[in-house]
């Protein structure tokens, strides 16, 4: 009996889980939570999972700081009801604590997050081998970690993983899995990155031409499996006009982003709030400062709901807003 | 998508299963049922991949039925075969004649994945409509990977076949536009992957079947036109209610059709320049 009613109770959360992450309406994925809780003969891993898949997907538009708690007892949780280390829900429960502390943006939480996805790593490396797929997870969120905690050498050291990750999926699913897309498009965004804090042009052009390659390259076969409105087709675009911008040019960049808001209004796309309005607002300082200040003002209102004030996104966001109203208060003393 | 469901769970071959399994007041089949469960423990107790001749296999079934001989086996396997719920075809007929063990192993396969399948049809139901067939067909594909990857000593036998539940579940899903083979060929590709690295995570195996699935089912010329003129009934209504309706409400309409419109014309013109 136990067996057969985790089974479908499994098959069900399986069928509503993409319905869920497309639509960003978790009702049907609430319902069948609140079954199983009253339901005997159900297993604590169906039930931690279930409920592990209704959190992940309320985390999408909940206050961070509340879902680092939510994450931090689910991981208590599941500890103190004796699930092994290697319980698939207990994975990707302290991938979700990881991931969410790393989000939160406060003092130490980056070096916090790359700790803790550091132990996740090893942990999965030893018991599960390097090439098993939650393993390859695990690393290529250990390099992203690495690459927001930056401290001096995490971007290069995040970089040579993300390559070696990228090569390594594509040996083992081939170059047309999505699996292998998802490394890709970290690795091109590490790229970006690396190219905004280079010094040397040359270096720099070389850095972000590589990104906007890969990722324009990704972004036909995303969208033949995804379809145009797809968070992951959107974040792919978000990367390739982030790259187009740091080469200096902007106005491509502005078009793909505002297609990008345009389909971002259609669907429930799962993208970082702020993103597409914090490049659209870097992107056009320079071309039209009063639409910029309007972009950085309405990311900071998107940011708000989700991130803390002290937070490193808010704090970074202010100060592009700081700056620009004061590019604005000049130009108008000018004029 | 709820006539769609509704439209499943009578599908022939799991009228056939409700009868083994018992339902509507009649009592399950007890002693197959018997025979499937030591299968599948026999299957699980093993190395997947030595090979087994169907004489081991009979001798084992009957030592863990505690039957003197197999003609039980047999017996049970000929009242009302599982064959004769299947349309005319490669997989029937293959079925119709293959040995005892084979057969058992299909019939064991829907038995085992029963209660999957039971669950993916309540969450089409939950998700209620406007989700689609492709929604449908990549979920059957993802609960089936879950199922394979859970129970791969089981999904394994007779290299990977499918259970034939989920064939005819995927074949009703594209409104019997495809065949019966091609859908087991798919479903058998699936379980491929499901039973190998790629089974931890269903999504990725629904990722890698997924432009074979969109080949089959979505892509086929016949099959765009028939969803064309599904799509343009309507349109046709509505084109009639339109010309009758108050400015106001014409262009409420509009502010919710033309986005539509312009995102098919983007596409329409995108496959243009590409051609």
């Amino acid at each position: 009996m136990g067996r057969r009613a985790d089974a479908e109770a499994l098959a069900e959360l399986h069928t509503i889980l993409p319905h869920a992450s497309e639509t960003g309406e978790f009702g049907p994925l609430d319902d069948l939570h609140r079954r199983v809780a009253g339901q005997d003969g159900i297993g604590l891993s169906a039930r931690l999972r279930i409920e592990c898949e209704l959190e992940a997907q309320r985390s999408r538009t909940r206050e961070v700081a509340a879902s680092v708690r939510v994450w931090e007892n689910l991981t208590r949780r599941a500890a103190a009801a004796g699930l092994p280390a290697t319980d698939p829900t207990f994975m990707s429960i302290r991938s979700y604590r990881a991931q969410y502390i790393r989000r939160r943006g406060g003092p130490g939480d980056r070096a916090r997050g790359a700790a803790l996805y550091e132990e996740e790593y090893r942990l999965r490396h030893a018991a599960l081998g390097s090439d098993d797929p939650r393993t390859a997870t695990a690393h290529a969120n250990l390099a992203l970690a690495l690459r927001d905690r930056g401290e001096p050498g995490d971007l290069a050291l995040a970089r040579s993983m993300l390559e070696k990750e990228t090569l390594n999926r594509i040996r083992i699913h081939g170059a047309n899995h999505p699996f292998s897309w998802i490394a890709q498009v970290i690795f091109a965004q590490t790229l970006v990155r690396m190219a905004e804090a280079e010094k040397d042009e040359s270096e720099r052009r070389g850095l972000a031409q590589e990104a906007a390659d890969v990722t324009h390259a990704l972004l036909n076969s995303r969208r033949r499996r995804y379809g145009d409105s797809d968070g992951s087709t959107l974040r792919a675009h978000l990367v390739h006009a982030h790259a187009l911008l740091v080469l200096g040019r902007e106005e491509p960049a502005i078009r793909e982003l505002r297609a990008v808001q345009a389909a971002e209004r259609r669907s429930a796309g799962d993208i970082d709030p702020g993103w597409t309005d914090l490049l659209l607002a870097r992107c056009l300082r320079g071309l039209d400062a009063r639409t910029a200040y309007v972009h950085a003002r309405r990311a900071r209102a998107s940011q708000a709901a989700l991130y803390t004030a002290h937070s490193r996104q808010i704090e970074d966001t202010d100060r592009l807003i700081v700056e620009l109203a004061a590019e604005l208060g000049e130009a108008q003393e000018v004029s | 998508m709820v006539p769609m469901v509704s439209h499943l769970r009578k599908s022939p071959i799991a009228q056939w299963h409700l009868r083994v399994r018992g339902s509507a007041g009649r009592e399950p089949e007890r002693k197959r049922v018997e025979y499937y469960e030591a299968l599948h423990a026999w299957l699980e107790d093993r190395d997947a991949d030595a090979p087994y001749t169907e004489k081991e296999a009979r001798a084992e079934l009957d030592r863990r039925t505690r039957h003197s001989s197999s003609s039980t086996l047999y017996s049970q396997l000929n009242r009302r075969p599982l064959a004769m719920a299947l349309p005319d075809g490669p997989v029937r007929a293959a079925l119709a004649e293959a040995g005892v063990i084979s057969r058992l192993t299909a019939e064991t396969k829907i038995w085992d994945h029963w209660a999957h399948r039971t669950g993916w049809l309540n969450g089409l139901a939950a998700t209620g409509g406007g989700s689609g067939r492709r929604f449908a067909a990549t979920t059957l594909i993802r609960v089936l990977a879950v199922w394979a990857a859970g129970n791969p000593a089981l999904a394994k036998a007779e290299y990977c076949a499918p259970p034939l539940t989920a064939v005819a579940d995927l074949c009703l899903v594209f409104d019997e536009q495809v065949g019966f083979d091609d859908a087991a060929a798919l479903l058998t590709k699936a379980m491929e992957y499901a039973v190998g690295p790629l089974g931890v995570s269903p999504l990725a195996v629904v990722d890698a079947v997924f432009d074979d699935l969109m080949g089959l089912g979505f892509e086929p010329a016949h099959i765009v036109h028939r969803q064309l003129e599904r799509a343009l009934e309507p349109l046709h209504e509505l084109e009639f209610v339109l010309q009758r309706l108050p400015e106001d409400l014409r262009a409420d309409v509009g502010d919710r059709l033309v986005p539509r419109f312009e995102q098919v014309l983007r596409l329409v013109e995108r496959s243009e320049r590409s051609a």
